[in-house]
């Protein structure tokens, strides 16, 4: 899918800008604090209908604005489609979908993106709950139940926690718990089994990715971790598996007043030749491991929609050395995957026919 | 601007009430000033009725101005089935449907740890009680859809089957007169999941 144009209307510090984007590389340019980033955000907000800066949609309106207004015109298997978004400050956003009211539910996949920013460079190396995100938001764009089971998961975790703490301190009966673990099982099992499912397709496409960075050197492998299962695999239905477990730590989460098993605890493991990359990798393998998972992001997307996504590098050209600079400019252009980068530096691109270049400055963006 | 003291007091009253935000209680307390005096005095009477007169049927624990209520006291009511709900507006849904026979608990809630809300703080016990002195043969699980109401039901039928009730869950799945298509995933999973023999 490409995005064709777009138009700012009293959105972050852009009073009015009108833009038509290259089908390839578009890289915007500028000082900190120019709004570069606000033109990224406004394809990511358009793709799923929140900013991955702020949860407040009142922050998108431009200061002192009452009214903020966000468009895009895209295609999409060969079809030209606009999108639009009004907000008005203490009211609902309103979303128009080629001149119709839709609901946010009906919007999200209509635009894929895969977005690439610093805090990406340390998925490997920081906390596992980064991972599991990074899986979630994954299956959630190309399966809207998951996102809903999901939901009813962290629900029930919520209510069993409670309950645990409660017994401990002698205010609930312990056969409660069952009522939580029987709804908790069947939920952990459903989502379990996709996380597992989307691991194993991005494993083989990262493992892809990994060679061709690392020049055929090093083969990288992902393995979903089922925290309660050491070694080996479930060999019953997962769902019985969980309840087994729940039953058995029942003793230790009254203890500790939280639920020790479930997907809420797994994570994702990444080898590379057989090393484990989260503590035992260098930095700069981190950061490839880092690179072909983001790569595989766009595979995944790919084989899941049949188009690439449009893909937002905010601000990691400076954080990547050269060599794997050029490996990512290279898979783009070679792919023809629609990019919009941020930098500070015209010196971290190739000088010749890469795409387009706009600089911004205090809300305005000239083609370069 | 500060509001004269005894409209202050009739703002902060509308706003206490539900889905009622500063600027509707405003509007709402500069309505009553502007009404007739007898029109206010009916509205005021009005809720002062509703209060006195209306309290729980000491067998359902619906809403009732009369003890039994008039479907606990109907005889054209079948007696031995129970459809247990959350909340009176629950029985209220449930009448509209006219096809309905049975009558009604209510439990005034769901099971709910984060809200501190355990089987004592609902009508359970007084179904028990209820079911040791009546010939009841079905218990129709109506709580909601969701993770409290699927655990309040859970419970509930636990407790019951020893006593060899028969204990029903009412299904969820696709509404009637719409359109598959237009079904969302998840309520079409729950639909397939919940397909009954043709």
């Amino acid at each position: 899918m490409k995005i064709r144009s777009m138009e700012l209307r009293n959105y972050r510090n852009y009073e009015a800008l009108s833009l038509s984007l290259d089908e390839d590389i578009n890289v915007f340019l500028g000082q900190n604090a120019q709004g570069k980033t606000n033109v990224l955000e406004a394809v990511y907000y358009s793709a799923l209908a929140r900013s991955h800066r702020t949860s407040v949609d009142g922050e998108l309106i431009r200061w002192e604005e009452p009214k903020g207004f966000l468009s895009l015109v895209f295609e999409r298997i060969g079809v030209e489609n606009t999108l639009e978004f009004h907000f008005e400050r203490g009211k609902r956003r309103r979303i128009m979908y080629n001149g119709q009211p839709i609901r946010t539910k009906e919007l999200i996949g209509a635009i894929n993106v895969v977005l690439f920013s610093p805090e990406d460079l340390f998925l490997i190396k920081g906390a596992p709950a980064g991972r599991r995100r990074f899986l979630d938001m994954e299956i959630s764009q190309a399966d809207p139940a998951y996102f809903h089971d999901l939901a009813v998961y962290t629900r029930v975790i919520t209510q069993r926690n409670t309950l645990l703490k409660r017994i401990r301190e002698h205010q609930a009966q312990r056969s409660m718990l069952d009522l939580w673990d029987e709804q908790l099982a069947p939920l952990a099992a459903r989502i379990v089994k996709k996380r597992q499912k989307a691991v194993g397709l991005l494993n083989e496409i990262a493992d892809r990715m990994q060679r061709k960075i690392s020049g055929e050197r090093e083969e990288l492998s992902l393995v979903y971790e089922l925290h309660g299962m050491e070694e080996g695999t479930v060999t019953e239905e997962l769902s019985s598996w969980y309840n087994q477990r729940l039953r058995e730590s029942q003793e230790k989460d009254i203890i500790r007043g939280a639920t020790g098993v479930g997907p809420h605890r797994d994570d994702l493991a990444f080898f590379v030749n057989g090393m484990d990359l989260r503590s035992y990798g260098s930095q700069g393998q981190q950061r490839t491991g880092a690179l072909a998972l983001k790569l595989s992001e766009l595979a995944f997307f790919k084989e899941e929609t049949g188009e690439y996504p449009v893909l937002l590098l905010d601000d990691v050209m400076s954080e990547l050395d050269r060599g794997r600079r050029e490996k990512l400019l290279d898979f783009i252009r070679e792919e023809h995957i629609q990019t919009l980068i941020t930098a500070t530096d015209e010196a971290y691109f190739p000088e010749k026919e890469f795409g387009h270049i706009y600089h911004v400055k205090a809300g305005t963006v000239e083609a370069g | 601007m500060q509001y004269i003291a005894p409209l202050a007091k009739l703002i902060e009253h509308f706003r206490a009430l539900p889905g009622i935000g500063p600027k509707s209680a405003v509007r709402l307390a500069y309505h009553v000033l502007d009404m007739d005096a007898e029109k206010a005095k009916a509205l005021a009477g009005a809720i002062m009725e509703a209060k006195e007169k209306i309290g729980f049927c000491t067998t359902c624990f619906n809403l009732s101005d009369r003890n039994p209520c008039e479907i606990c006291a109907s005889e054209k009511r079948d007696h031995t089935t129970i459809c247990v709900v959350e909340q009176p507006q629950d029985v209220a849904a449930m009448e509209r449907m006219h096809d309905y026979h049975g009558v009604y608990h209510v439990l005034h809630g769901a099971l709910s740890p984060l809200e501190g809300i355990g089987p004592e703080k609902l009508r359970i016990r007084e179904l028990l009680v209820r079911l040791q002195s009546s010939d009841v043969k079905e218990i129709i699980m109506a709580t909601n859809p969701n993770v409290e109401g699927e655990a309040t039901a859970m419970y509930i039928a636990r407790l019951l089957k020893p006593m060899g009730l028969r204990v029903t869950r009412i299904a969820h799945g696709l509404p009637v007169g719409g359109d598959l298509e237009y079904a969302d995933e998840v309520t079409l999973a729950k639909a397939m999941e919940n397909r009954v023999e043709l």
